[in-house]
């Protein structure tokens, strides 16, 4: 960490992509091809992005931590910061600092039933994990994903679902609600999908992204069909102003999100998380 | 402890001890305002405060005036005040003629600090600080304040009413993070001399060895200052009532009487929490991003877009004294409460922290006295 830990470093935007009526897909690089080329990342993972003026917001990154010469932020029009980004362009630039937390446990998943249980835009955070999958899928033993969202435009990365397919991994999508015409395929909420996870054994491990309230649902129904809580890792979303385990806001019990974070096992937060099972 | 560091300083010289202060530090001690003492920059030995006593009670803070020592009168605000600043610039930010942003470090603080009359429980308050912001991540800003910090500690023999320093092992009496140390008895001052720095300070000051019977005293003031506090717990078992009462009724009945005021915060000497925010010139060509103390009484403490994590005032107040008693101790090693009793004091509905400890412990909790 460089003596300047609030010092961000300018990064331009070389393309940006819609991927919903308020859902974007950054593609950015730092300006210093320098720090580009050190810039290294682990799923899970995200960076403070600022604007002077606006203020700053973490951001997950999306992209697969084997490209080098950029990264991806997938972002929803939400807040200040978000709103503000959706109205640059290309060859403007942000401020950024980063990568920070703690990433998803991909090594120890190796060999494994590996679950990926996703609700709308915690897709974005999630989807450096799927890359990996998806790359390497002979290092995993089975890879399923479920993922949920209020209407069919808010499942996101959705024209990728083929190739995830083709490379051995099982894709089941979900919406909240909508009609037949639209929408040919499963209607309900994520856990109506829990069917379709092969049955746990010591093997099997789950990852999850998503809104609180859909997590805990999903945890209290894993719960029951005999998951153990240290199979179960979730990417948790809080205020974060300072990232480094300082300004206190994003705290969870005695957790930092920002750094213990935002990947914990189930069992670490288990006595705060709020699931009455 | 060794006795060769001891000495003794009559009454006068104290001003001597202000005037060995290596030129250029501010020098922070208790200054009387109207109705508090506060720890302040003075101008010279004479603005301390030495005519005050404080008394304490929840909610409560009167002066009484009374011949006494530097430091017998409480301060209201803490080191807190000077070591991590209300509110303090991290970078600037300039848009060049390319319309491009320029980032650049703000200024170094150039500022050396030397306290006078610190109790116990304040320097722990500082060291509790210090494993926050220097500890896996430095604060450039913090961690240049406190290297160029000079302290000059004093012993409480006569805690409030609302004091528990001993539960922490706070207080009552200096232990370490001082450079001089000293205790009022009468008249004289037991001086420890604890550092080179401090040496230096007392290098021109007329001293006496101390007598053996002194350090006996201080020993045994010290206890019974210790036996005094009823509000002291033990730390061990609080942690376990927090625990087990995380959805007890309890902590809404409590909030029924919390304003949000964040008090209990700003007086703490420990609360570090705060937030970031941008200051932009009218032209929105040239921005500071500064942080400012925050507080998690605050309503949008933990609020994100679309949704607040801690929307009552019974999640907040439950946060902060879990927060202070108990998870500080798995994220720093330490509680994160000096047991300085200040919020207790400066709460205007007197809400009192060590009261959920009796409460929700019933008989599982010995108090000390």
């Amino acid at each position: 960490m460089s003596p300047d830990t609030f010092l961000p470093q300018p990064a331009v935007i070389k393309e940006i992509r819609a991927e919903s009526s308020n859902v974007a897909t950054y593609t950015l690089a730092f300006v210093d091809e320098k720090i580009q080329s050190h810039y290294r990342f682990e799923p899970g993972q995200y960076n403070m992005v600022g604007l002077p003026g606006i203020g700053e917001a973490p951001i997950s990154i999306s992209s697969s931590p084997d490209r080098r010469d950029a990264f991806d932020h997938t972002v929803r029009i939400a807040g200040r910061v978000t709103t503000a980004l959706s109205r640059l362009a290309i060859g403007d630039t942000v401020g950024l600092r980063g990568p920070y937390g703690h990433p998803w446990p991909l090594d120890e998943l190796r060999g494994k039933d590996v679950a990926v249980i996703v609700g709308g835009t915690g897709c974005a955070c999630i989807k450096p994990a799927i890359n990996i999958l998806t790359a390497h899928r002979d290092e995993f033993r089975s890879a399923t994903i479920l993922y949920g969202a209020k209407t069919a435009p808010e499942l996101l990365f959705a024209d990728e679902f083929d190739r995830w397919r083709d490379r051995g991994v099982d894709v089941y999508a979900t919406i909240d609600s909508g009609n037949k015409l639209d929408w040919p395929f499963h209607v309900g909420v994520v856990t109506t999908l829990f069917d379709r996870l092969k049955p746990s054994t010591d093997r099997s491990a789950a990852l999850m992204s998503g809104p609180d309230i859909m997590m805990r649902f999903c945890v209290v129904d894993l719960l029951k069909r005999g998951w153990s809580p240290g199979s179960i890792w979730l990417s948790l979303e809080r205020r974060m102003d300072c990232a480094v385990r300082m300004c206190g806001h994003c705290q969870l019990g005695p957790k930092y999100v920002c750094q213990d974070g935002p990947v914990f096992n189930y069992e670490e937060v288990e006595d705060v998380f709020g699931v009455v099972a | 402890m060794r006795a060769g560091r001891h000495f003794l300083l009559r009454g006068e010289s104290l001003r001597a001890i202000i005037e060995g202060i290596p030129a250029g530090y501010d020098i922070i001690g208790p200054v009387r305002e109207k109705w508090a003492v506060n720890l302040a920059v003075l101008d010279s030995a004479d603005d301390l405060s030495l005519n005050s006593r404080s008394e304490e009670s929840p909610g409560r803070y009167r002066l009484r005036d009374e011949n006494a020592g530097p430091g017998e009168a409480r301060p209201m605000n803490s080191a807190k005040s000077f070591t991590h600043r209300a509110r303090e610039t991290l970078y600037r930010a300039r848009l060049d003629e390319d319309r491009q942003w320029q980032y650049r470090p703000a200024a170094a603080p150039k500022v050396k600090q030397a306290f006078f009359g610190l109790h116990a429980c304040d320097i722990a308050g500082m060291s509790v600080m210090d494993r926050t912001f220097n500890k896996r991540f430095r604060d450039a800003q913090y961690d240049r304040r406190r290297q160029h910090t000079i302290v000059i500690g004093v012993d409480c023999f006569e805690p409030g009413e609302n004091c528990f320093c001993s539960t922490f092992n706070a207080g009552p009496t200096l232990t370490n993070g001082f450079d001089l140390g000293l205790s009022r008895f009468g008249d004289e001052y037991l001086v420890e001399i604890a550092t080179d720095m401090g040496a230096r300070i007392m290098n021109d000051v007329d001293l006496k060895p101390a007598h053996r019977d002194m350090l006996e005293l201080r020993k045994k003031r010290a206890a019974s200052a210790r036996a005094g506090m009823v509000r002291a717990f033990d730390l061990k078992q609080a942690v376990k009532v927090l625990n087990k009462n995380y959805e007890h009724p309890y902590w809404f009945e409590v909030s029924e009487r919390c304003l949000s005021c964040a008090n209990c915060i700003n007086v703490c000497p420990t609360c570090y929490c705060y937030q970031i925010l941008d200051k932009s010139n009218l032209a929105l060509t040239e921005t500071a991003r500064v942080r400012q103390w925050d507080a998690c009484q605050n309503l949008d403490f933990a609020a994100v877009h679309g949704g607040n994590f801690r929307p009552n005032r019974a999640d907040r107040i439950r946060q902060w004294v879990n927060h202070k008693l108990n998870w500080t101790i798995e994220q720093y090693g330490c509680a994160g409460c000096v047991g300085c009793g200040r919020c207790i004091t400066w709460c205007p509905t007197a809400i009192d922290i060590t009261e959920p400890v009796r409460r929700l412990g019933g008989k599982e909790i010995k108090l000390v006295a």
